[in-house]
């Protein structure tokens, strides 16, 4: 059609006419519009000129001779174009000028997009071998006790799953924990726990020969994830360990072997201690649980049957002379080596990226919250995390959240993909580059440091919350929405810094109790009858110093009361409610409840928790 | 007469808007009325004709309107603006002024022989 409209336009003129109109049309590149005007204008001129040639012949000389007077095709439509451009109205070269302006900038962006892609991380400081420095006194590997941990791993045998029959119903009983009375339990869960513990000789063994090294050390090779998944495989494995230990006592105990009951014991108190000092702060962590567990483990034993004066005499003396290498601060300078480490793995250093977060790297990011087996986020995780740090009105951004999870970790579709990188693309350009990341990381772990070594009760009295006071958050709380979107892993990996919560404070009461207790019932033993307070106890030397209660920061509440005492902590309201301790629908004690006391004697026994499943 | 290009550059906006101080014509006419008269002295290179009229259009000084001939052929018809008709009569002024300038100088010698 359009090969027709051009034949047409030309008429009757000799095909060298027409082969130079289209010649300078195709070199004006400009609009069709302006080049169709202009053909039509040339092929005009020359027809006029042509007209009054008598024969073809006669015209092709001529049109020869125009030609050489129209001059070179490409100056004639340079100066076309050139000259129609500048007839354009002023609001057409505004509107040109913007796109292309506009052109331009997307044109730099998507270089510039280009060029962070390119950026791969510089691991430029041996973090690794500055924690393994600080986790690992002396070099020597046959002094560590991974090795004979990772051998009880391998031994374990796992409780099987108990359900249990009560009427047409049929109950999963839940994780079992210490604190239930043994009394509760049927003798189909006694007798499967004795199984358990039976099957689990040879791992108890090696876990008490691990606990015998002077220290524990896993090799690292580097913070790929933030969350590594062997980080939370090998703590699960010795909670699980400590927790097996705990009821072997219980049963010796209950066997009426004491002895070897508080031996175990005080095995798992060292298995914490592993764990302890500059670690990462989940091992830290894992150590003061296991700790928790021993110190339930032994009020349990104790509330059942006391051992004799001079067992409890030679088991709080182990303790106490265990106590003088322990700490219960905690460490943050291991944690802060692999934030910085993972920092370096994840961002680039200058020259290609500039400095940015690597956009392959984001989902690493997520993967702490990732924690399910289906690779999906945890969703009450991040909708808990937007509400409590965005304020109500973000729950709007739920929706959002949603699809932006779904993408971040599900991609499957080509469509997902291709938003994927650009979800990935932007938050790697809106967030700090490395060297503010480090800093403010930097800033986070010295406010930190600081923090822990307040007491509960000390932070309540400065704050209102009581939470831990670090200025970069308490900055980027008042910070604009963009600089929080620029501090986004600050941010997002505020609960993990602030993840040992008050637990350092609350196992350094239960044992300082548990000392107490085993003070008490020793004065009971060889007084005949329990003292009027515990400086009476301190006096006697039955303990070195008083037990410290973190939520009053003075010394924890005894009571006696005829052949009885009460020994509590105030608890989490810092309030003295005569120690009354609060209790759930299923009558169980509510422990480091926010409004009543933390009873440690009389031992606050629970019952099993048990979820109907059919 | 062949000019020398820089000698003409400016002279050629002026003699078209003179031309079409007369009437409206499209580019052909234009181009024979500038060789006609002027005696085929001025004759306005075909490729630079075009160019000066689309430059001029831009300038306001003349303005372009496509007609039907009478054999069906579209033509771009030029004439001139006010806008054009002022700069003419500024020109032409200009023009006047140098022309007598040069008379002074040159005295005979400026007109051939």
């Amino acid at each position: 059609m359009r090969k027709k409209q051009k034949d047409k336009s030309f008429n009757d003129l000799p095909p060298c006419v027409a082969e130079y109109i289209n010649l300078v049309i195709k070199l004006m590149r400009y609009r069709r519009k302006v080049r169709d005007e202009v053909k039509t204008e040339l092929a005009a001129h020359f027809e006029d000129a042509l007209k009054d040639c008598k024969d073809d012949d006669e015209k092709e000389k001529k049109a020869q001779k125009l030609i050489t007077e129209f001059g070179d095709a490409k100056m004639l439509a340079v100066l076309t174009r050139r000259a129609k451009r500048r007839c354009r109205p002023l609001w057409q070269t505004i509107a040109v000028r913007s796109f292309q302006a506009l052109g331009l900038l997307i044109a730099c962006f998507i270089f510039y997009c280009f060029y962070i892609s390119l950026g791969t991380p510089t691991i430029a400081v041996n973090y690794i071998e500055q924690m393994t420095h600080l986790a690992r006194p002396v070099a020597d590997e046959a002094l560590n006790a991974v090795p004979l941990y990772t051998k009880a791993f391998e031994l374990y045998v796992k409780l099987p799953p108990l359900q249990e029959e009560r009427g047409n119903q049929i109950y999963l009983l839940d994780e079992i924990i210490v604190n239930f009375s043994l009394s509760d339990l049927s003798d189909e869960y006694l007798s499967a726990l004795r199984r358990w513990i039976q099957d689990n000789s040879e791992t108890l063994q090696s876990f008490t020969e691990a606990t015998q090294k002077p220290y524990c050390c896993w090799n690292r090779s580097g913070f790929e994830r933030f969350g590594e998944i062997n980080e939370y495989e090998n703590m699960g494995f010795l909670r699980n360990l400590a927790s097996l230990m705990c009821w072997r006592a219980i049963f010796k105990a209950n066997d009426k072997y004491h002895k070897e009951a508080l031996d175990d014991l005080l095995t798992c108190y060292q298995a914490g201690m592993h764990l302890k000092g500059p670690r990462l702060i989940r091992e830290q962590n894992t150590g003061l649980y296991i700790q928790q567990y021993f110190a339930n483990s032994a009020i349990t034993i104790l509330s059942n049957d006391p051992a004799d004066r001079q067992e409890l005499k030679n088991f709080q003396d182990a303790l106490e002379k265990l106590m003088t290498d322990d700490t219960f601060l905690i460490n943050y300078d291991v944690e802060r080596f692999k934030s910085l480490d993972f920092i370096q793995r994840c961002y680039t250093d200058n020259g290609k990226g500039s400095g940015h977060l690597i956009p392959g790297r984001v989902r690493e990011f997520f993967a702490e919250y990732d924690r399910s087996s289906s690779g999906r986020v945890i969703p009450g995780d991040v909708e808990e995390f937007l509400v409590d740090n965005y304020g109500k009105e973000s729950e709007n951004l739920i929706p959002f959240l949603w699809e932006f999870q779904y993408i971040i970790l599900n991609k499957k579709s080509p469509a997902n993909k291709v938003l994927d990188r650009g979800f990935l693309l932007g938050i790697s350009i809106a967030g700090a580059d490395r060297r503010e990341m480090c800093r403010a990381f930097q800033r986070c772990f010295n406010d930190l440091q600081k923090e822990v070594n307040k007491t509960p009760f000390h932070r309540r009295k400065e704050s209102r919350t009581g939470g831990y006071d670090i200025s970069m958050l308490n900055n980027l709380t008042d910070a604009s929405y963009y600089t929080r979107a620029r501090y986004w892993p600050v941010w997002y990996f505020k609960d993990i810094l602030e993840y040992v919560g008050e637990t350092p404070h609350l196992t350094q009461c239960k044992i300082e109790a548990l000392i107490s207790v085993l003070g008490l019932l020793r004065y009971k033993q060889e007084k005949g009858s329990y003292p009027d307070s515990l400086n009476q106890l301190l006096a006697n030397e039955y303990i070195k110093e008083l037990p410290m209660d973190p939520y009053s920061d003075k010394p924890l509440v005894y009571k006696r009361t005829d052949e009885k005492f009460t020994l509590y902590s105030v608890g989490l309201n810092c309030v003295d409610d005569g120690g009354r301790m609060d209790k759930d629908e299923q009558e169980n004690p509510r422990t480091w409840a926010d409004n009543d006391d933390v009873v440690f004697w009389p031992k606050q026994l629970m019952r099993i928790r048990r979820r109907r499943i059919r | 007469m062949k000019f020398e290009r820089e000698l003409l550059k400016g002279v050629a906006p002026v003699v078209v808007l003179e031309i079409l101080s007369r009437g409206a014509m499209y580019g052909y006419q234009l181009s024979e009325a500038i060789e006609n008269r002027s005696d085929n002295i001025l004759t306005l290179g075909k490729g630079t004709l075009y160019p000066l009229l689309y430059n001029l259009e831009a300038k306001k000084l003349v303005k372009g309107k496509w007609e039907e001939a009478q054999n069906g052929r579209k033509r771009r018809y030029y004439s001139i603006t006010s806008k054009g008709k002022t700069q003419l009569a500024k020109q032409k002024q200009q023009l006047g002024s140098l022309y007598e300038g040069l008379g002074l100088v040159f005295g005979a010698g400026l007109i051939p022989a």
